[in-house]
């Protein structure tokens, strides 16, 4: 017994799980920081941002209310009647100037204005007026005012708040814009230092209109810039957060905490990035202000009087990145500790968790090793509730089963030694039996000799019968074996006396292949038949009737066949001597016939001269009776050839409808002659089978003939009913009619009732007994019902062949034909491709109009014996005689060509593929179902 | 207007002697031939318009001759009609299979032959 393999623990299964369960909670963490700093980043970003643009557009929007509220207010003072009295009273100074004395006059104000010394005597009185003091009061009272000076409508100063900068402010853009040209209008100038403070103001100023509405004056307010930005306190900017105000050229316009006026803002870039930003709101690198980047966000000033005068100012709000993203940083140093924490968890959980799934692993490992060691009683308690606990139950139950089986296998072993003891016991017990068995057979086979010799004394005696029978007897068990075989059977099949003649040599011959062949086909179906067989001896044949019986035990079981041979040779030879004779003896009959009817017919026709009447009728009738004459010779070589057996039908598939009809035609002629009219009546469906076409022409012919001959007036019916099974044929006239004491003779040879005299054509006498042999060679019947006076009418059933019995009929005729004359056979199978389809596309008229076509096609390619056989399976089935594979082939290939031509050349829209089989008869097969299988199996499609 | 010529391959003279009338009756000219091979002879030498063939000769049978002829190159052309003893069908078939043009049974009606013979030559 092999010891346990001793195993090297890499990595046990306990930190195998442990490292599993570490390394998967590592992953989820870091792709939980992963996606939390990247969700978070953008998620402050924009909030920020948002923030910070609603923020700088809050500020814009206070800047946009400073500016109207200033301009409110300014419009209030404007409307009082006390600064429109003082203006007023101040345009009437320059009533009466020229406009030339009138610059004069403000030039000379203007430069006595800026000299110093001139201040108490010129400036003071202004400021001192009502309208300057009261100017200074509005300053004051309002922070956001830096300064407002009143000036009359040429320019001339009227009152300030403080010591304006001069006296004729006309020159000035804001004085010329806020005049334009006597209308007036509102206007916001740009940024400049205020004069008296010097702190950068904005001035917005306003005309001045009587109580007409006519300008009388201009007043300029300059507004403190650092009031803009005063809403900046209520908004929390962070410690690095402040606004700045920018024109739209990156320069800026103003930075409250002191920043150089007209700087860039940023770099270009940073600044064409900020602009279009479609937040409002981006990340600067480099900002001029600020070393450093910066988180930027826009809104620009909307105010009418600013786009008017052509101002697009920019309220940015900035806050230093670091400061912005602190948060974020603060986030992921959390996030870092927590997955710190985690860890320091999970380790120690994993650990301790695997070693849940371990131990009982373990404890299996332990009991592996106990069994191992021969300790079967040991049981594993595993208690888990989950596939480690069904194992430790298998496991149990595995050791209970080899437990229970080493039991049984101890236990058979004390049985055999039992066993063994016993035996030696046994043996010696049998031996006595057999002892005493030996003497009674010994006993036994005294008698049997007896009997032997009884039975051996009757065997001779067969045998010696047998032996000195002139007919050959052969004897085949059940099995078809051969049994015995008789000194006549020898001479016959050509083996020498002495010769043991076992199975082998009888099937190696030929001959005798093909009685094992009939025996084979008949001889355990049918209790006993008789055919003809031909054996070859030295040059010539020999014909052998051969009877074969069966053999039967009590119980009518068969045990074997007994075939009886009779040379036949010269009887057949006698029987085709007498048909030669009787051939030869019709051709040399109507030769001299021949003579004598043309030489009566040259005189009647007067080509020798002239003859009377009565000459005339005597040569007439005289020509009338060669013509019976001949008559009577084929009737009686047909009838000589039916009884002897040499006519065989050519069944084929006949329309009887059509034939009838075609009968009815060529026989209208003679009935209108004599009056008698010619009715038909036909099965409603058109009726086929498979007869021999000529033959029962003939019958009908010959039905016809006797109606029409005993019939004076009234009519001939042909009628045809079909009766399943059967076709019933009847022909009845309204003629003389026959007496009961005749009717029994009528089908007899040369038996004539009611012979006429004169002219017409006369009977042989042999019509209807050939009518009869011709229906019974059909299978058929015949019979006669006829009343003197009334009528005749002859009826007979023709029974319908099917396609397959007709088939094997013709095979079978063939295969024996084949034999006789030790010659070959072929069969040559078409068949239609698909025929079943083609049936449902085509009419079944098209359908027999083709497989009719064929037939005419194959009938003229074809001149030599055959038989054909059409099935309505769509097949056509051709046997050749005489015909080995060479021609086999040969033929084959000419009737696919021929027959491939028709179908391209018919005028069938549906493609027909035909297939070509054919199989030789002895060569490829022996028996009729082979050579139709071996066909089938060789068919090949073509074309 | 020249006479057609029928060539008549037939052993028996008295059919000779009454087929050579009946000819003549109606406007046909008529040599003859008493045996196969003679037949054969005549036939390329003679050039008939027809060919009456009997089928039972000496030397050689009707089938042979038919055979021959139809197999010439010179006689190809020449209709044949085969006369019979036995007019049974099968041996019509034979005598077609063999490339008879058309087969007559003894004793013939004369006007049918006649008439056979002008159908054939007028085909011709």
């Amino acid at each position: 017994m092999n010891g346990p393999r001793p195993i090297k623990h890499k990595t046990g299964i306990r930190r195998k799980i442990t490292l599993l369960i570490c390394l998967t909670s590592f992953l989820i963490l870091a792709i939980a920081i992963a996606c939390g700093y990247f969700w978070g980043f953008n998620l402050l970003r924009n909030t920020i941002g948002k923030e910070r643009v609603q923020d700088a557009r809050i500020l814009a929007q206070a800047i946009e209310r400073i500016i109207n509220a200033e301009l409110e207010d300014l419009r209030v003072h404007l409307s009082s009647p006390f600064w429109q009295e003082a203006v007023l009273n101040a345009n009437l100074k320059y009533k009466d100037m020229s406009e030339e004395e009138m610059k004069i006059s403000f030039s000379e104000m203007d430069r006595q204005w800026k000299d110093p010394a001139r201040y108490g005597l010129l400036i003071k009185p202004y400021l001192d007026s009502p309208l300057s003091l009261s100017l200074k009061n509005l300053v004051q009272a309002d922070q956001r005012v830096l300064e407002i000076i009143l000036t009359d409508k040429h320019g001339g100063l009227v009152a300030a708040s403080g010591e304006a900068s001069g006296f004729f402010h006309a020159d000035a853009t804001w004085w010329k814009k806020a005049f334009m040209q006597g209308k007036g209008d509102d206007f916001v100038s740009g940024i400049e230092a205020d004069g008296a403070s010097g702190k950068p103001s904005v001035g917005i100023a306003s005309p001045l209109r009587d109580s007409a509405g006519n300008l009388i004056g201009i007043c300029r307010e300059a507004i403190d810039l650092n009031s803009f930005f005063a809403p900046l306190e209520n908004i929390g900017l962070g410690k690095t957060g402040h606004a700045v105000l920018l024109d739209d050229n990156n320069r800026i316009i103003f930075h409250p905490g002191g920043a150089p006026l007209s700087s860039n803002f940023c770099s270009e870039a940073d600044f064409q990035k900020l602009m279009q930003s479609r937040l409002g709101w981006s990340v600067i690198k480099e900002a001029h202000i600020h070393k450093g980047g910066l988180f930027s966000a826009f809104s620009e000033l909307k105010h009418p009087l600013l786009s008017k005068a052509g101002l697009r100012w920019y309220v940015s709000v900035d806050q230093e990145v670091e400061e912005v993203f602190a948060p974020l940083n603060t986030l992921m140093l959390q996030m870092f500790s927590l997955a710190g924490i985690m860890i320091m968890i999970v380790i120690p959980t994993g650990f301790l968790f695997s070693g849940v799934f371990v131990k009982p692993i373990k404890k299996l490992h332990e009991a592996t090793e106990e069994v191992i060691k021969g300790n079967l009683d040991y049981e594993v308690r595993i208690r888990t509730g989950d596939e480690l606990e069904q194992l430790s139950d298998s496991f149990n139950y595995m050791i209970a089963t080899i437990k229970g089986e080493q039991k049984e296998i101890r236990e058979g072993r004390d049985k055999l030694q039992e066993l063994a003891a016993g035996l030696e016991e046994k043996v010696k017990e049998r031996t006595r039996e057999l002892e005493q068995s030996k003497e009674a057979t010994l006993n036994l086979l005294e008698d049997l000799q007896e009997t032997k010799e009884a039975i051996t004394a009757d065997k001779l005696k067969m045998e010696a019968m047998m032996a000195s029978m002139l007919e050959g007897i052969i004897m085949f068990d059940a099995q078809g074996q051969l049994v015995m075989l008789n000194a006549s059977a020898k001479r016959l099949f050509g083996f020498p006396a002495e010769t043991e003649v076992n199975m082998d040599m009888l099937s190696n011959k030929s001959a005798i292949l093909n009685l094992g062949l009939l025996l084979k086909k008949y001889g355990y179906k049918k209790s006993s038949f008789v055919e003809e067989i031909t054996v070859p001896k030295g040059n010539e044949s020999l014909v052998l009737l051969c009877q074969v019986a069966q053999v039967k035990d009590a119980a009518s079981k068969v045990i074997g066949l007994v075939v009886v041979l009779r040379d036949i040779t010269q009887e057949k030879e006698i029987d085709r001597m007498k048909t030669e004779f009787v051939s030869t003896v019709s051709h040399e009959l109507r030769t001299p016939l021949s003579i004598t009817k043309e030489g009566l017919s040259i005189v009647l026709d007067r080509i020798t001269g002239e003859i009377n009447e009565k000459q005339e009728r005597i040569l007439a009738t005289s020509r009338d009776n060669i013509d019976r004459l001949s008559r009577i010779i084929d009737d009686l070589l047909d009838i000589s050839k039916i009884e002897a057996g040499r006519i065989e039908l050519k069944r084929e598939l006949v329309n009887i409808n059509k034939l009838v009809n075609q009968l009815a035609s060529s026989f209208e002629l003679k009935t209108k002659a004599k009056g008698i009219e010619l009715k038909i009546a036909l099965p409603e469906q058109e009726t086929e089978l498979y007869i021999d076409k000529d033959r029962t022409t003939q019958v009908f012919t010959n039905l016809l003939g006797n109606a029409i001959k005993f019939t004076e007036k009234g009519y001939i019916e042909i009628a045809v009913y079909d009766k399943g099974s059967q076709i019933e044929c009847a022909v009845a006239d309204t003629g003389v009619g026959i007496s009961k004491e005749d009717l029994p003779l009528v089908f007899n040879k040369f038996q004539q009732f009611g012979r006429v005299a004169g002219p017409g054509e006369k009977g042989t006498g042999l019509g209807l007994s050939i009518v009869k042999n011709i229906v019974e060679m059909h299978k058929g019947r015949i019979w006669i019902d006829s009343e003197v006076g009334k009528g005749t009418k002859f009826s007979f059933v023709l029974p319908k062949y099917s396609a397959e019995e007709l088939f094997k009929e013709y095979v079978s005729a063939g295969m024996k034909e084949a034999v006789k004359k030790s010659v070959k056979m072929t069969l040559v199978l078409v068949s239609i491709q698909d025929f079943d389809k083609l049936r449902q596309k085509l009419s079944t008229e098209q359908i027999r109009g083709i497989l009719e076509d064929m037939e005419t096609v194959l009938n003229r390619t074809l001149r030599k014996e055959r038989d054909m056989v059409i099935k309505d399976t769509g097949e056509i089935i051709v046997i050749l005689a005489e015909c080995d594979k060479e021609n086999a082939v040969r033929v084959k290939a000419r009737l696919q060509e021929v027959l491939n031509e028709y179908l391209s050349t018919s005028r069938i829209a549906e493609k027909i593929s035909l297939h070509f089989g054919c199989s030789v008869f002895p060569d490829e097969a022996g028996s009729e179902e082979d050579l139709i299988q071996k066909a089938k199996s060789s068919c090949s499609l073509t074309g | 207007m020249i006479k057609k010529k029928i060539l008549f391959i037939e052993d028996e003279p008295d059919q000779v002697m009454m087929i050579q009338i009946r000819l003549e009756a109606s406007g046909l000219e008529m040599i003859c031939a008493s045996d196969g091979q003679e037949g054969l002879l005549k036939a390329k030498k003679e050039n008939p318009d027809l060919i009456l063939l009997d089928l039972l000769l000496p030397k050689m049978n009707g089938y042979e001759v038919c055979k021959e002829l139809k197999q010439d190159s010179l006689t190809r052309k020449i209709p044949i009609i085969i006369i019979t003893g036995s007019g049974t069908k099968d041996i019509e078939e034979k005598c077609l299979a063999a490339g008879a043009d058309a087969c007559i049974k003894k004793p013939y009606d004369s006007k049918e032959l006649v008439a056979r013979i002008k159908s054939l030559l007028g085909a011709t």
